[in-house]
C-alpha cells in the first residue's frame, strides 16, 4: 500500500473501494447502470447535484475541493457515506479503477491498480 | 418606510458583507462549480435581476404589509419565505452592485455614479426590519457567541417537543435517509442552490436538552419551469424535529447548520416528522409514510437530474432568472390572493436579464466578482459614497 494523498474526512471513518472518476454527466449516466456497491467516486467538484443519482449506491467519495460545509459533504454525511474533501492526490497516471482506501485521519492509500 | 442614515446603511452593508465573506471563504463557496449548472453565471444573472427589479416589487409589497408584519408572518413551521430569502435579498442586491463597481474599475471609497441610494436604503431597511421581528432574538444574524437561529414561537416548540417519540436505531436511520433524499431533491430542484433547506434552533428545554428543527420546503413547487415531475412529493413541506443533548451547533446565514460532533445519532434523544398543512396547522407525519415519501423524492430527483442533464449551455445560466424569481415570489404569497405575482415577477426578471445574459455568456470565465470574492482583502460590498 502506498500513500498517495491527504484530505479532510467529513463523514465516516474511512473506507476502501474501487475508485471511479466522475468528470462529466456522461460519466454519471454510465455509472447509473452499474453495480456501485464497492465503488468510491472521485470528483473534482464539491457539488452534490452532479452526482445525485449515485449517492444511494456508492460506498464513499473522494473530492479534491471543498470541506465539511460543501453541498457534497453535507449530503454524503446524511447518506452515511464515507467522504473525504479537499483531497490532494499525488499519483501519476489513470486513477479510474484503482483500489484505494482512506482512513479517519484523511490519509489516502493506493492498494492496487 | 423609516429612513436610515448613510452611516447606518453602510454599517449594515459592511456587517452583512463580513458575514458573507466568512461564509463563502469557509466553504470555498466562490469556487463551487457543477457539471450540471453554470453556478457563477446563474447567480450573477439572478443577482442582477434582483438589483434591477426587487426594490420596486418590494415597495409594492410594503404598501400592503409592513416588513415587521412580514417578519411576524414568517414565524411558523416550514414558512416560505424563510431566513434564506432575507439573506438572498441582501446578497443579491449588493452582489450585483459590487459587480457593476468592479466593471467600472472602481476602488473602495470611490463614488459609484450609478448608485441607486434610495434602493439601497430601502433594501437594507426592509431586510433589517423583517429580520428583527422574524428572529426570536431580534438579531440580524446568528451571532458567533450565541450560535442560534431561533424563529419559532415558544408555544410551537413546546407542542413539537411534546409530540416527539424516543429515538430508536431503526427509526433514526429511516429518518436520516429520508432527510438525505429530501436534501438531494431540493438541491437538484434549486439547481445546486441551498434553497428549501432550513435548520433552526436550538430551542432550550431547560433540562440541558435542545430542540433543533430541520425543514424541507418548496417540495411541491409549480413555479420553476422544470419543477413538474411525474413523481410528486406527497407533502409541500416537512420538518424533522429532534431533541438533542450534548452538541454545540453553529447556524449560518443561508439556513445551514454545523455541529461539533462527528455523528449526531448518539446525541438524539427523540425525534419526529411534521408538516404544516393548509390552514397553517402543524400535523405529525407517521413513520408508515416515510418509505413512500422517500421513494417519491428519489424518483422526482432522478427525473430532475435527467432534465438538467439535457439543458443547453445557455440555459445552465439562464435558469438563474427563475431561480431568483422563486426567492422573491414567496413574500407575495403572504398577501391575500388575486394577482398572479409569479407571472409578473418572471416577466420583469426576464426583461431585466435581456442583454446581460448574452454578455455574461460571451465572457470567457465567470464574472469577475467570483474571483474578487476568493481573493479580495477588501470588504465584499463597498460602502455607499455621497449624500443620502
Amino acid at each position: 500500500m502506498v500513500k498517495i494523498g491527504q484530505g479532510n474526512v467529513t463523514s465516516g471513518t474511512g473506507c476502501r473501494g474501487a475508485l471511479r472518476v466522475v468528470e462529466n454527466v456522461p460519466d454519471v449516466l454510465a455509472l447509473m447502470k452499474e453495480d456501485l456497491s464497492g465503488v468510491v467516486i472521485f470528483t473534482r467538484e464539491a457539488s452534490a447535484t452532479a452526482v445525485a443519482p449515485l449517492f444511494p449506491k456508492i460506498r464513499g467519495i473522494v473530492c479534491t475541493l471543498g470541506g465539511a460545509t460543501s453541498h457534497l459533504a453535507i449530503v454524503a454525511r446524511e447518506f452515511d457515506l464515507a467522504c473525504i474533501m479537499g483531497s490532494q492526490i499525488d499519483l501519476d497516471g489513470e486513477l479510474d479503477g484503482c483500489v484505494i482506501q482512506f482512513n479517519a485521519d484523511g490519509e489516502i492509500f493506493l492498494e492496487d491498480r | 418606510m423609516s429612513r436610515l442614515s448613510l452611516n447606518e446603511l453602510n454599517c449594515c452593508i459592511r456587517q452583512f458583507g463580513e458575514r458573507q465573506k466568512a461564509f463563502m471563504r469557509g466553504e470555498n463557496r466562490a469556487l463551487l462549480r457543477s457539471m450540471l449548472f453554470d453556478v457563477p453565471r446563474r447567480s450573477s444573472i439572478g443577482w442582477y435581476c434582483y438589483y434591477e427589479k426587487a426594490p420596486e416589487f418590494l415597495r409594492e409589497l410594503v404598501r400592503q404589509v409592513s416588513p415587521e408584519e412580514i417578519g411576524r408572518g414568517m414565524r411558523q413551521l416550514c414558512s416560505r419565505p424563510y431566513y434564506l430569502q432575507l439573506s438572498i435579498l441582501m446578497c443579491s442586491y449588493f452582489g450585483a452592485r459590487q459587480q457593476l463597481m468592479l466593471d467600472q474599475d472602481l476602488r473602495p471609497g470611490q463614488p459609484f455614479t450609478e448608485e441607486k441610494i434610495e434602493d439601497a436604503l430601502f433594501v437594507v431597511d426592509f431586510w433589517q426590519r423583517a429580520c428583527r421581528t422574524y428572529r426570536s432574538d431580534g438579531l440580524l444574524f446568528p451571532e458567533p457567541d450565541k450560535q442560534a437561529q431561533p424563529v419559532l414561537p415558544r408555544e410551537d416548540i413546546e407542542f413539537l417537543n411534546s409530540q416527539l417519540t424516543p429515538k430508536t436505531v431503526a427509526t433514526h436511520q429511516r429518518l436520516r435517509r429520508l432527510a438525505a433524499t429530501l436534501e438531494l431533491y431540493v438541491f437538484i430542484l434549486h439547481g445546486e442552490q441551498r434553497d428549501g433547506l432550513f435548520a433552526h434552533g436550538p430551542y432550550a428545554n431547560g433540562d440541558g436538552s435542545q430542540v433543533v428543527v430541520f425543514e424541507f420546503n418548496d417540495l411541491q413547487n409549480e413555479f420553476l419551469p422544470w419543477a413538474c415531475t411525474e413523481a410528486r412529493n406527497p407533502y409541500p413541506n416537512l420538518a424533522l424535529v429532534r431533541r438533542i443533548r450534548g452538541v454545540q451547533m453553529h447556524f449560518d446565514m443561508f439556513g445551514g447548520i454545523h455541529w461539533n460532533v462527528p455523528d449526531l445519532a448518539p446525541h438524539v434523544e427523540a425525534e419526529g416528522l411534521f408538516t404544516r398543512s393548509t390552514g397553517d396547522r402543524i400535523a405529525g407525519v407517521s413513520m408508515d409514510e416515510v418509505a413512500q415519501i422517500e421513494s417519491c423524492a428519489a424518483a422526482a430527483q432522478n427525473e430532475l437530474f435527467l432534465k438538467a442533464a439535457e439543458w443547453s449551455p445557455r440555459y445552465k445560466a439562464e435558469y438563474g432568472i427563475h431561480l431568483f424569481a422563486n426567492h422573491l415570489l414567496p413574500f407575495f404569497d403572504l398577501l391575500p390572493g388575486g394577482q398572479d405575482w409569479g407571472q409578473r415577477i418572471s416577466a420583469e426578471f426576464s426583461q431585466a436579464a435581456e442583454g446581460v445574459l448574452d454578455r455574461l455568456l460571451a465572457q470567457e470565465g465567470p464574472p469577475s466578482i467570483w474571483n474578487f470574492m476568493v481573493t479580495t482583502d477588501d470588504d465584499y460590498f463597498w460602502p455607499v459614497v455621497g449624500g443620502a
